[in-house]
């Protein structure tokens, strides 16, 4: 299946674009669980705002962006990169995330 | 309450389930084992790695979803509490088992990909993906249970 080979694109670029939309924050909604509204973009209301799910919104959308250009890439090029960068950039997202939330661990 | 309460259960449940199955894979990836027979430990790195996949790709999916429903309740329910009685290393270990499950998700696809044709040319990625994979898995299963479990573990 030729769409199959992009899913290691996939996986990688969202792991890069998310860690990248949390640290800037850039939800495409925000979810108020107090009050059960959805807003569009960041936005702090009443109560606790949750920006999960729009990270989420943002971060698909950007990988499958990612993905469409991956596709125009002739496949003799896309076979010489690194495969392990499948694992490796999501564990450096990871990583960057801990580096993120590092004050809840330090206080 | 009932309902939120059920639906953690079944939450729980699917993530033993995915459990088992990420940890069975995980190691017979990396510890491969023909003799089978011989111990318990043996069998359990001896099993076929290959036939766990689509099943984990569908627990970690309907794990992963039941997360997300149940998710709020905790925002507004839990999280307050924690934060209330300055226990920030759960709470900020739940913050990253929200990003880890996510990216998670996202690694199913490369997961599949690399399972449904393993060959010799991505075998050291197929087993790497799979044990960040089972990482992922442990780190969600290890906060979730320590959250849900809080004042029996004598924090609250």
């Amino acid at each position: 299946m030729k769409l199959a080979r992009l899913f290691p694109v996939f996986s990688a670029a969202f792991a890069v674009i998310y860690a990248t939309v949390l640290y800037y924050n850039w939800a495409a909604v925000t979810y108020q669980p107090a009050t059960g509204e959805w807003d569009l973009g960041p936005l702090t209301k009443e109560g606790p705002p949750m920006f999960w799910y729009g990270i989420l919104i943002t971060t698909f959308a950007g990988a499958c962006v990612v993905t469409a250009i991956a596709a125009l890439v002739p496949e003799s090029i896309g076979k010489r990169l690194w495969s392990g960068l499948t694992w490796l950039l999501p564990v450096a997202a990871l990583i960057f995330i801990i580096y993120i939330l590092r004050p809840y661990f330090l206080s | 309450m009932v309902f939120w309460s059920v639906l953690l259960f079944i939450h729980m449940l699917f993530a033993v389930t995915l459990l088992g199955a990420i940890t069975h894979q995980a190691v017979s990836v990396t510890l491969p084992s023909r003799d089978r027979a011989k111990s318990f430990v043996g069998a359990f790195r001896g099993v076929n790695a290959m036939t766990y996949t689509n099943a984990i790709i569908v627990l970690f999916l309907c794990t992963a979803i039941l997360g997300s429903i149940i998710y709020p309740n905790y925002r507004i329910n839990v999280r307050p509490v924690l934060q209330h009685n300055h226990f920030h290393k759960p709470e900020g270990s739940f913050e990253l088992k929200e990003h880890a499950v996510a990216i998670g998700a996202a690694l199913l696809p490369a997961y599949w990909h690399f399972w449904r044709d393993p060959s010799d040319a991505n075998r050291a990625t197929r087993r790497a993906v799979t044990i960040v994979l089972a990482v992922i898995v442990w780190w969600a299963f290890m906060v979730g249970h320590v959250i849900n479990n809080i004042q029996g573990f004598g924090l609250l």
